[in-house]
């Protein structure tokens, strides 16, 4: 099939946007359409791949954006784009939600897609989102967003390549009681900064199965294309508990307890000290199943532990974070209605730190529009490619870490574990064909 | 028994005791032995998922030893990708003789796994036969060739690929295009910057989608660099001195008048990559011949540079520009660029007539790093007007300003009644201990409640930040006797976030004051206690008091200590039991019934158990039961516990009127029944 240019006339709305991305977003009165909404020809036109949980999550919060448009949604498995297409025509009032099973007909045909969703579990991140922007898309993916430190690279580079615009579902990044806790650290707050310590889940271990499910009949490809489904992963044979959410453990589909909310925390964390343009250089080995108190060190000195917390010593909620310095600590987490701080005197300054944030950087408090305010200004988003590629090579590094049961050392220059063959083997895997990189 | 199932029997079992200490998860250095086991498994009629393990395992620890095995199976259609899985990661030169073998053997998918895996590795030495199948009439293979081409990324390959695309069809163009790319990436990377402009200014001519054409102009600009120093002609203008160059920096400037806005804006953003003074001059050069959108843009990215070059042009723009949201754009540019020179037209747009340009310059300033600009500031704080005083205490905030102290302890006795408690807050934010004798003295001379409530805050601030919490402590009781009973409840609530027993001491006695004012904020200053010290003291005065406020004063108190979630669960049932009794209001009923929820433990549920069946508390009774049923059924020894959820869940689901609770507490209780009787 020929490849359309992009649309400029349909595109002008850019030229505008990006005058208008400099000031809150103001839609002209020429440019009004009914109720004061932007009108289509203005829209961010957006599609998904791989939409199930998560992703339902992600569409109802895309949605609602006057500036959002949802046409398509590919997915493998039949029941799941039907579903995603009864939110979206509801949403709508039509049933122009358009249906694909196969990902490179899906980018092939949509030239008029400005971005896509890409929510398919940990294992087609990377190459979706490659695909996609390859294809002149911009892309929200789901984390954790790479498998392999490999991977990562290749998110990185293509993003270079193409000049698209990316964000990793870090969201914590753009709320307010995580940004807090980064400002307070930033500000100098909190003193000279020694600790911080990172959430993992507490379910799961760091090394994860490599067996089988009982094989089951397969449904028909129009089903469940398991093909599809497995993508760059080794066959298997089909079981429907993996694609009903079952997938988690093993490792030819998961990041281990460690990336599942390390892939939020370490971003929180790195971003925080300043290294979230490089991983940990220290990988200290703990005897335990999970990574529990591993000690990683960055060569700013600044030592990051991963905690488990399963007697809520830290936290209260899932995916915290904790920083301390030598004049005080604060630490946030799922659910709080305010950080906690080492000083009731810090929290006098919550509003003041995240409106001085948000009028510094024009980020929003809100990770969705922020991805497309980038879309649309063409600024880096606040989970960028190399912010994902950086602090996720971090989990896989500590994963390696865990499954040779040995302390590492890593070269985030030369991006390599030094003087370690077998780590260095980990840092990609060979793709099944055709979906490789 | 045959001898080959024999030998598999025994293969698998020193496989699986490889296993129990290897990776299926983890692998520990492998004996040469225990790699022929594995080669051995491969050769064997072992089933796909042994093999398949063996091949994983040898992905880590296999050696040469492992090659001609594992390609053999590299035109099984099962086996192939899992032969690759093992082959990659192998670092030695048989992998790529093999793979280069294969690729005339195979077709179909297990050819492009090979061609793929070429790719990952590299290997020059198949860039001849590989250009043989770039135009095969399997469109995953020429593309699998193109990428591959792309990774090897030397001269050879990228010459292959450009003969290639002026005759690529459609549907593999893209493909093509990506190989290129990578060609050229890597060309650059070796050194060989022209070989690669030749790859970019091919793709750039190409009839491409807009990525192509975008990424191939930032490739041709970057390629190209910058000529170095050129010495401008007399009477020749920026834009041909630029154009003269014939370098990157003249392809970014042939850009910037172009109609087709997805080759300009890659031009200008590229130049983000370019940190050469001469793109600065190119992008100011041409900054008023643009429209406003696109100056926008420039200006952005003139931001991003920090080169105090286009300060001229951004001034210029800032103050005169007819567009205002390009004034807007030139002023957020000022602190990226973040030299000195910028406070004073700063200082002038701040008394511009347009509210938000002068508010725009005001987070400019608040940004702009630098002494120059805490001058400005200063100046702000000594105006004649007010509302300039306020902005500068805002700023003097922002900007972290603490050697202001002198200044702000002045602006604290300030005529206007918004500046003082503004001047107190900015006191506590950027002051220490060092600042509390002042802070006192100041506190004393405190007459409206704005001013107290401010010097409440920077007084708690400036103590938190002690190392020695007692002097303060000593300090603040020190005046207790001299203080009005204003200044006194002020004392008394700032003693609260201080803590300790020579705090509660004096607070405990306060409480007797005469003063009502006094006796009350004592009272307060006890209920917002920083740690569960002040609890005994609530609950003896909640129930010898005789005034009813103060007996709910002192319980809302005890039941937000007993609230706190930083205290041991069986500490803060214990208070809930020992506070229930005196509880009569449902207002506290229901604080009671908040306090509760927060605890993850089947006591409180029996707690709980009453207010259910009270029409005026059953639905906080109901939210605080299915809060803790969710977090017991999420965490430990949910067996044990899911039977002592039943009862109370049932109740709920009777009593509550509230329908998203009744459906949490119907799942909830289909979960607790599942688990319990699994025991």
């Amino acid at each position: 099939m020929l490849k359309k240019k992009s649309n400029l006339t349909r595109r002008a709305f850019l030229k505008r946007s990006a005058a208008l991305a400099t000031v809150p977003y103001i839609v002209p009165a020429s440019a009004l359409g009914l109720d004061g909404k932007v009108p289509p020809s203005e829209r961010i036109v957006l599609g998904g791949i791989g939409i199930g949980n998560r992703g339902s999550h992600d569409l109802r919060w895309m949605m609602p954006e006057s500036d959002v448009q949802f046409v398509a949604v590919c997915d493998p498995q039949r029941k799941r784009a039907e579903a995603v297409k009864k939110i979206v025509d509801t949403r709508y009032g039509n049933k122009d939600c358009a249906i694909y099973h196969d990902t490179p007909e899906f980018l092939a045909e949509r030239t008029d897609i400005d971005a896509l969703l890409v929510t398919t579990g940990d294992r087609w991140h990377a190459l979706a989102s490659i695909m996609a922007m390859r294809a002149g898309k911009d892309v929200y993916s789901e984390k954790p967003s790479c498998m392999t430190i490999a991977e990562g690279q290749a998110v990185v580079e293509t993003a270079k390549r193409y000049r698209r615009i990316y964000q990793t579902g870090t969201q914590r990044l753009s709320e307010g009681n995580f940004t807090f806790c980064n400002e307070i650290l930033r500000l100098g707050r909190l003193g000279k900064v020694h600790t911080v310590r990172a959430h993992i889940a507490p379910w799961d271990a760091a090394e994860m199965s490599h067996e089988w499910l009982p094989a089951q009949p397969q449904p028909p490809r129009e089903e469940v294309d398991w093909d599809q489904w497995l993508g760059p992963c080794p066959w298997r044979p089909y079981n429907s508990t993996y694609t009903r959410g079952g997938w988690r453990g093993y490792y030819d589909f998961h990041t281990s307890c460690i990336g599942e909310w390390g892939a939020h925390t370490f971003a929180q964390c790195q971003v925080a000290i300043g290294a979230a343009d490089t991983a940990a250089i220290e990988y200290g080995y703990v005897k335990n199943e999970s990574g529990d108190g591993m000690v990683t060190k960055f060569a700013n000195g600044i030592r990051m532990i991963l905690e488990r917390d399963m007697d809520k010593k830290y936290w209260r909620g899932s995916c915290g974070v904790r920083y301390e310095g030598t004049e005080g600590w604060v630490a946030a987490a799922d659910g709080y209605s305010k950080p906690d701080v080492s000083s009731p005197a810090m929290m006098d300054d919550f509003r003041k730190l995240v409106y001085d944030y948000v009028a510094r950087t024009q980020r929003p408090m809100s990770h969705v529009r922020n991805f497309l305010d980038c879309v649309k200004s063409r600024r880096q988003t606040v989970s960028n490619p190399v912010m994902m590629h950086r602090t996720m090579t971090t989990v896989h590094a500590a994963n390696i870490c865990m499954w040779l049961k040995r302390d590492m050392r890593y070269d985030p220059v030369k991006e390599e574990f030094i003087n370690d063959p077998e780590a260095n083997r980990l840092r990609s895997r060979a793709m099944r064909e055709p979906w490789i990189i | 028994m045959s001898k080959s199932k024999t030998n598999y029997t025994l293969i698998i079992i020193l496989l699986l005791a490889f296993a129990m200490q290897s990776f299926g998860q983890t692998v520990v250095p492998a004996t040469k032995q225990q790699v022929d086991k594995l080669i051995a498994v491969l050769k064997s009629d072992a089933p796909h998922k042994e093999k398949a393990d063996a091949c994983r395992l040898l992905a880590i620890v296999g050696t040469k030893d492992a090659v001609a095995p594992l390609a053999a199976l590299l035109g099984d259609e099962k086996l192939s990708h899992m032969a690759r899985y093992g082959l990659e990661p192998i670092p030695d030169p048989a992998v790529d003789d093999a793979l280069r073998d294969a690729l005339g053997k195979l077709k179909g998918r297990p050819l492009v796994g090979v061609i793929g895996s070429i790719g990952v590795r590299r290997d020059i030495k198949a860039v001849e036969p590989l250009a043989k199948m770039l135009q095969d009439t399997d469109d995953q293979v020429a593309q699998a060739v193109a990428r591959a081409l792309g990774k090897i990324g030397n001269r050879p390959a990228a010459r292959v690929l450009q003969r290639a695309l002026p005759n690529v069809s459609a549907a593999n163009q893209l493909a093509f295009c990506e190989g290129l790319f990578r060609c050229a990436e890597a060309l650059v990377a070796q050194g060989r910057p022209d070989q690669a402009i030749e790859i970019y200014d091919q793709l750039r001519k190409l009839d491409a989608p807009h990525q192509v054409r975008g990424g191939a102009l930032r490739g041709a600009i970057l390629a190209r660099g910058s000529v170095g120093k050129i010495r401008r002609r007399a009477g020749e203008t920026i834009r041909q001195y630029i154009l003269r160059r014939n370098d990157g920096v003249s392809l970014l400037m042939e850009h910037l008048r172009s109609d087709d806005y997805i080759m300009f804006s890659a031009a200008v953003q590229t130049a983000q990559e370019l940190p050469i003074a001469e793109v600065t001059q190119a992008l100011t050069s041409e900054l008023n011949r643009l429209p406003p959108d696109n100056q926008i843009l420039v200006i952005q990215t003139l931001g991003k540079r920090a080169d105090p070059q286009a300060l001229g042009s951004l001034f210029a723009l800032a103050m005169n520009s007819k567009t205002k949201s390009v004034r807007i754009a030139s002023i957020r540019a000022l602190p990226d660029i973040g030299d000195p020179s910028s406070a004073g037209v700063l200082e002038r747009l701040l008394a511009d007539a347009d509210s938000e340009i002068s508010k725009e310059a005001q987070e400019a300033l608040a940004a702009l790093p630098g002494q120059k600009a805490d001058e400005v500031v200063m100046r702000m704080l000594n105006s004649n007007q007010a509302d300039e005083r306020l902005t500068a205490l805002e700023l003097i905030g922002r900007r972290r300003m603490t050697e202001s102290i002198f200044a702000l302890l002045k602006a604290a006795g300030d005529a206007d009644p918004r500046v003082r408690p503004a001047a107190l807050r900015k006191i506590g934010e950027l002051g220490g201990p060092n600042e509390l004798p002042a802070l006192l003295n100041l506190l004393m001379r405190c007459k409206s409640t704005q001013d107290l409530d401010a010097a409440r805050q920077a007084l708690s601030a400036v103590c938190a930040k002690a190392d020695d919490m007692e002097s303060c402590v000593e300090k603040l009781t020190s005046l207790l006797s001299k203080a009005g009973p204003a200044q006194k409840s002020t004392l008394l609530r700032v003693l609260s976030t201080i803590g300790g027993t020579n705090a509660l001491r004096a607070v405990r006695a306060a409480v007797n004051d005469p003063d009502t004012q006094v006796h009350t904020a004592a009272i307060r200053a006890l209920g917002a206690w920083k740690t569960a010290d002040a609890a005994p003291d609530l609950l003896a005065l909640a129930k010898t008091a005789s005034n009813p406020n103060d007996k709910t004063l002192c319980l809302r108190g005890y039941l937000g200590l007993a609230a706190r979630p930083d205290l041991p669960v069986n500490q803060r049932l214990s208070m809930c039991r020992q506070v229930a009794g005196l509880i009569q209001r449902n207002a506290e009923k229901k604080l009671l019934l908040s306090a509760l929820g927060s605890i993850s433990s089947p006591d409180a549920l029996a707690l709980i158990m009453p207010y259910l069946d009270d029409p005026a508390t059953r639905e906080e009774a109901s939210m605080a039961t299915v809060a803790i049923a969710e977090k017991l059924l999420r965490g430990r020894n949910v067996s044990k516990l899911a039977p002592k959820l039943i009862e109370p869940l049932e109740k709920v689901v009777q009593v509550t009127t509230n329908a998203d609770l009744a459906r949490r507490a119907k799942a909830l209780l289909r979960r607790a029944q599942g688990r319990g009787s699994r025991r």
